[in-house]
């Protein structure tokens, strides 16, 4: 698997850490029941999905990752920073 | 036979008996050129067997080369290139392979049809292990490891390029010449030792001269350009995620073992684009006793004639469905070998059988209603050519049948950049692959945003491919399909009939297609013959699914650089070599080495040498190396709003110049880590983490600053090996500190958690007053070229103050009397809660896991809480790892309450003290429990108390 | 007063020769890491050029003779050969005994092929990556020769991994 970092183009696999589902926290006062989906509950899609990968052998970017599950094709690759922002 | 005097020959063994063989030709035609026809023993039924083909497809001629732990099984005779001093075994024979005693499995062939194992060998059960299975491993199998460490070096390798071209045949050569003409990156991997592909084993004419004249002149061409990188020997093995492929390159495997020379190279190349021109690869006709040590497939009979120059007979007949029984017998007789018969297929003829023990000596023939017996010592057999598709298949593509050729050819699109050429486009005559690769060339190359240049195209042989499909042929005797399994028509007939109807329950069933040929030369017949069983046709049928690796690869390859201490980095202090010269035995902490204990005269033992390093400290002062702590720079008009958010407890109200202990959580509330950070500036800290979660940590901060909080203005980096740092303890510790300071320090200036610039010797250094040790200490910090140099200065000062070294194990044994926790307490599944650290976790902020900690379960008075443990009962050990009973309850799972965590000997005390986790714990000071370790067979009593077991009120710290 | 002696990471394991590979330790120079606040990397731009240097594009370098500002990373830079560095609006870190740095010449592609998942044959500028296990940086130096910096801890696994891959790529010959 190769991932275009957006920072330093594509590169191995062996380059990133997985960081699981790309995921909006929710507020501190949210209540319990969004607080369990962020923490514990996760789609398992056959299909598009999208993950957070970290560059930690690169350039240390946190990257979003849209990708099939099914074909493993990755559709689009993006800093973490400007999705939160 | 020789049909060519060799120039040079050179010695090698096969089974122990020296013959000569010309350097650089394959193992199999050096056995032919010998005239030794049997080579191995089948599978399962030991057949007598011999070399069917000429590639790394081959099914039977498996051996094993080298002795000792150098000895390599399962090498296929067909690829392995004869040196001088070449030892050959053969598998799966004993005593030998002429005189096999589990050739008696052949006689009970009736009773070892496909399924006998699941169906014989039901009950009793317990026999299993025991007995049925050793017997059946004994019996059947292939080369057996030498079950010793392997000595040979493997390496691992990375490679890119704008174009893969997997292969280098015709059409190999040919889209390797489009894409290096138009000036892309090339990489040309062939698994042979020579480019040429069937050009190398076929008489045909290029441009009115020799194919391989064309050849040679493309390779010379090829090999003059920069952009272009031809890998013989290289076996691409699998095709992965984005233009990802493994290939094994033979590096070492061809000549005699030379010092430094690695065996293998296994390449990762990632292409943009790959042209896969595989080629094909020739079937078998499964027709009664079609395994005898002589029948040949007829392009491996071809090859041995024609390109290494032996004759695999003398009498030779030609068997087959298509029009390569001409040119088989065309080639033969143009060599001298007499042909003795020419048996087409499409004419009605049939072989119906062979004779011969170890060799075969005559086939039986029937035309019409007539049957003849001829005498021949090898039948060149053709079923007709499969498009190499396996590299197709590797990305779940499924492959389609194609009436024209009767065979699969790859699905478009099955790997995404990849594209088929030649042969394995089904594209069968050397004109049609050439101007096949050129055109597909073409295309990769614009489509690659290239401009593409077209190269001429020479005049090459078009003679059509002409089959009528014969898959197999009835009568008496086994009709072999998978050579390498022992599994014939009957079987596949008998997983129909048993319902195994599915392609992939049938290869399951009779493991036809498995082991390290995986089915090459035999699935399509097999599938033939399951679609005929079952009345479905072929293309309904569907093949099974071709995995990597294409062919075998040596594990060692695959992990090459990570044995022994390439495994993993090893990281040392810049006190290592001092530690060491003191003859401190060296323990690993993640991936760095710390000392344990200080050995000094006398001790015998590592008890000896903790104690008295306790006792030091406690008493004098004590110097131990802490540079393997994590140390992450902080900086930025946000820091201390970064630090909130990460710690648990507040630090933005942190005093420039101080130090505070922080522990921060998982968003799940459990406590990941915990350490020190110390102010150095108003956006300024240093923070420490453990030495274990440093990367982890550090990733944390990254994806809360870049994921959770990109609002925040704040940078982190890690300082961990910038600085030396060393822990100084004791209650003389200040005055070691003075010893080397430019400038002494009193307890005003550093007062406990204090930190601040100092100098030494005029260098810049750090100092904070922390302590993991309860006494009055300090940590120094010098840039990291200065740490042997102080390490030295601080052990001279302290050895002068009746202070020295502390290990490991003393630093473990001062922490436990101070109730300090490490991560064998926080390990993952507790939480601040439990560690008696509840209220640290600020309401008055968000933090991560501030929200998820306030669950009820995790606030649950309940819980198991941290408490100390002293022994009060005649046991006086304690064991980490160890479960907590009440004093009465029986030590059984429903009564566990709690375990211990870390234990050590209290020379202090003078009792062992241990820390664990026990339900409802804080409340329980003062009760006696149960420690009980089922493990070491240990049943203690011990007395809960508080965790902090020295000094409670913490006077001696800010002494 | 204490007298402080240095010790460089690869004390007592370079430099070596391993067939046309050469291996040796580039000298410590003091090592800055720079990594611009929010919004500032004009700022922090001009406060480099004060000392003739210029902030380099990702992946690249930009040098002034002994004095480089290398790439480092995800909005962060290491200068180097520079003493001290004028105010910034950034964070600053002294990062001069952090790293090992080592000088392969001679088949440095062949060699650096072996551990390094990255095309280095067209590189001109810095490659973080890894070497091995070990997170690192690559610098194209002249003439085919790369700097290679890893956490100064590792400085002998790094010499190991350099060293095996330069034999077998010296056994080929």
């Amino acid at each position: 698997m190769r991932i275009n970092c957006p920072v330093c183009g594509e590169r191995d696999l062996r380059e990133f850490y997985y960081g699981g589902a790309a995921l909006k926290r929710p507020a501190p006062d949210a209540g319990m029941a969004p607080w369990d989906d962020y923490v514990h509950l996760r789609e398992n899609p056959a299909g598009q999905t999208r993950d957070l990968w970290h560059h930690e052998s690169g350039c240390g970017a946190w990257l979003v990752v849209t990708r099939n599950t099914v074909t493993h094709a990755i559709s689009d690759v993006v800093l973490a920073k400007e999705v939160a922002r | 036979m020789r049909l060519r005097k060799a120039a040079v020959t050179v010695p090698f063994t096969f089974n122990g008996v020296r013959y000569q063989g010309v350097p650089g030709e394959t193992l199999a035609a050096a056995l032919i050129a010998n005239g030794v026809k049997l080579v191995a023993r089948s599978f399962k039924y030991h057949r007598p067997r011999g070399v069917m083909g000429s590639g790394s497809e081959e099914p039977n001629a498996l051996v094993t080369i080298g002795t000792g732990a150098q000895a390599d099984p399962n090498v296929r005779a067909t690829v392995q290139e004869v040196y001088e001093g070449l030892e050959a075994f053969s598998q799966n024979a004993w005593p030998s392979v002429k005189n096999d005693v589990m050739a008696v499995n052949d006689f009970a062939a009736p009773f070892l049809g496909a399924g006998f194992y699941y169906k014989t060998f039901m009950w009793p059960k317990a026999f299993w292990e025991r007995v049925y299975e050793p017997i059946i491993r004994r019996a059947a199998g292939l080369g057996g490891l030498s079950e010793k460490a392997d000595p040979d070096i493997y390496e691992k390798a990375f490679a890119f390029c704008d174009v893969l071209i997997v292969g280098a045949g015709p059409a190999g050569l040919m889209a390797a010449k489009v894409a290096a003409a138009s000036g892309a990156d090339v990489i040309l991997a062939e698994e042979d030792t020579a480019l040429g592909g069937r050009l190398l084993s076929e008489v045909e004419q290029i441009d009115g001269a020799p194919a391989i004249a064309w050849v040679r002149a493309v390779e010379a061409e090829l090999r003059a350009l920069p952009n272009v990188r031809i890998m013989t020997r290289t076996a691409v093995t699998g095709a992965y995620d984005q233009g990802t492929y493994g290939a094994l390159e033979r590096v070492g495997d061809f000549g005699p073992r030379r010092e430094g020379l690695p065996r293998a190279c296994f390449w990762r190349i990632a292409a943009k684009r790959t042209v896969l021109c595989a080629g094909s690869l020739e079937r078998a006709i499964a027709f009664p006793n079609n395994d005898r040590p002589g029948v040949m497939m007829a392009g491996a009979v071809r090859a041995y004639v024609n390109r290494w120059g032996v004759a695999p007979g003398a009498r030779v007949a030609v068997f087959g469905n298509n029009n390569d029984v001409q040119r088989t017998a065309r080639d033969l007789e143009a060599a001298g070998i007499e042909v003795v018969a020419v048996l087409d297929s499409r004419t009605g003829v049939r072989v119906v059988d062979t004779a011969g023990r170890h060799a075969l000596q005559s086939i039986t023939v029937q035309e019409g209603d007539e049957t003849r017996k001829i005498a021949v010592d090898c039948l060149a057999v053709t079923g007709g050519w499969n498009p190499t598709v396996h590299l197709t298949c590797h990305m779940n593509g499924r492959p389609v049948w194609d009436d024209a050729i009767a065979s699969f050819v790859p699905s478009a699109g099955a790997v995404p950049n990849l594209v088929t050429a030649g042969a394995c486009h089904g594209v069968f005559d050397t004109m049609g692959c050439l101007a096949d690769a050129e055109q597909i060339a073409q295309a990769v190359i614009k489509n690659l945003g290239l401009k593409a240049v077209r190269v001429a195209l020479p005049e090459a042989d078009r003679a059509p491919y002409e089959i009528a499909p014969l898959w197999m042929v009835e009568g008496k005797g086994r009709k072999w399909i998978d050579f390498q399994n022992d599994v014939h028509v009957k079987d596949v007939r008998l997983a129909a009939q048993e319902n195994f109807r599915s392609v992939e329950h049938m290869k399951r069933y009779t493991t036809q297609g498995m082991a390290p040929d995986q089915g090459k030369s035999s699935n399509v017949v097999a599938l033939a013959v399951l679609a005929d069983a079952t009345g479905r046709g072929i293309p309904e049928t569907g093949t099974t699914t071709f995995r990597p690796p294409f062919v075998p690869v040596p594990i060692a390859a695959m992990g090459a650089g990570s044995a022994g201490k390439g495994f993993a980095p090893e990281r040392f202090t810049t006190s290592h070599k001092a530690a060491v010269d003191a003859g401190a035995p060296m323990i690993e902490a993640g991936l760095w080495y710390r000392p344990s204990y200080f050995p000094q005269a006398g001790e015998t033992n590592w008890r000896q040498s903790c104690d008295r390093e306790v006792n030091m400290v406690r008493a004098a002062v004590g110097i131990v190396d802490v540079s393997t702590l994590g140390k992450i720079d902080i900086q930025g008009p946000d820091a201390a709003a970064l630090l909130d958010f990460v710690y648990a407890n507040t630090f933005s109200t942190l005093k420039v110049g101080k130090v505070r202990y922080g522990i921060m959580l998982r968003e799940d509330g459990h406590v990941l880590d915990d350490g020190t950070t110390a102010r150095l500036g108003e956006t300024h800290y240093v923070m420490t983490t453990t030495t274990a979660a440093a990367g982890l940590v550090m990733r944390h901060l990254e994806f809360v600053l870049q994921v959770l909080r990109p609002d925040l203005d704040a940078k982190v980096i890690s300082v961990t090996e910038q600085w030396a740092q060393f822990g100084v303890a004791g209650p003389k510790s200040r005055d070691v500190i003075n010893a080397i300071v430019d400038t002494p320090i009193d307890n005003d200036s550093f007062p406990y958690m204090g930190c601040g610039d100092v100098t030494v010797g005029g260098i810049a250094a750090r100092l904070f007053r922390i302590s993991f040790s309860g006494e009055a200490a300090y940590e120094i910090a010098v840039p990291a070229r200065y740490g042997a140099s102080l390490n030295a200065a601080l052990l001279e000062e302290a050895e002068a103050l009746g202070g020295g070294p502390y290990g490991m194990e003393a630093l473990n044994v001062l922490r436990i009397e101070k109730g300090f926790i490490t991560h064998a307490e926080i390990h993952g599944r507790v939480t601040a809660f439990d560690i008696g650290m509840g209220r640290m976790v600020s309401a008055k902020k968000d933090c991560v896991g501030q929200t998820m900690a306030a669950r009820e379960g995790l606030v649950d008075e309940n819980r198991a809480q941290l408490v100390g443990l002293k022994p009060v009962g005649a046991i006086k050990q304690l064991t980490a790892g160890a479960h907590l009973f009440e004093a009465n309850a029986e030590p059984v799972r429903v009564n566990g309450q709690g375990y211990v965590t870390s234990v050590g000997f209290s020379p202090t005390l003078g009792t062992s003290l241990a820390l664990g986790f026990l339900e409802r714990g804080r409340a329980r000071h003062g009760e006696v429990i149960r420690m009980v370790d089922h493990l070491r067979g240990l049943d203690a009593q011990v007395e809960v108390c508080d965790p902090v077991f020295f000094d409670p009120e913490g006077g001696r710290l800010r002494g | 007063m204490v007298d402080l002696k240095e010790t460089s990471p690869c004390a007592g394991l370079l430099p070596v020769q391993i067939g046309q590979t050469a291996l040796r330790e580039v000298p410590q120079t003091p090592v800055w890491s720079v990594a611009p606040f929010a919004q500032q990397h004009k700022a922090v731009a001009g406060a480099l050029k004060t000392v003739g240097l210029s902030l380099p594009e990702a992946g690249g370098v930009s040098r002034n003779g002994e004095a480089s500002v290398l790439w480092f990373g995800h909005d962060q830079m290491l200068v180097t050969g520079v003493a001290s560095l004028p105010p910034m609006p950034a964070a600053v870190s002294d990062q001069s005994d952090g790293w090992t740095c080592v000088r392969i010449q001679g088949q440095a592609v062949d060699v650096l092929a072996r551990l390094a998942p990255v095309d280095l044959r067209h590189e001109t500028g810095v490659a973080r990556t890894l070497i091995g296990h070990m997170t690192a940086v690559i610098i194209a130096r002249e003439a085919g020769a790369f700097d290679v910096m890893v956490m100064r801890s590792m400085a002998k696994t790094l010499v190991h991994d350099l060293t095996v891959a330069a034999t077998g790529v010296a056994a080929r010959d």
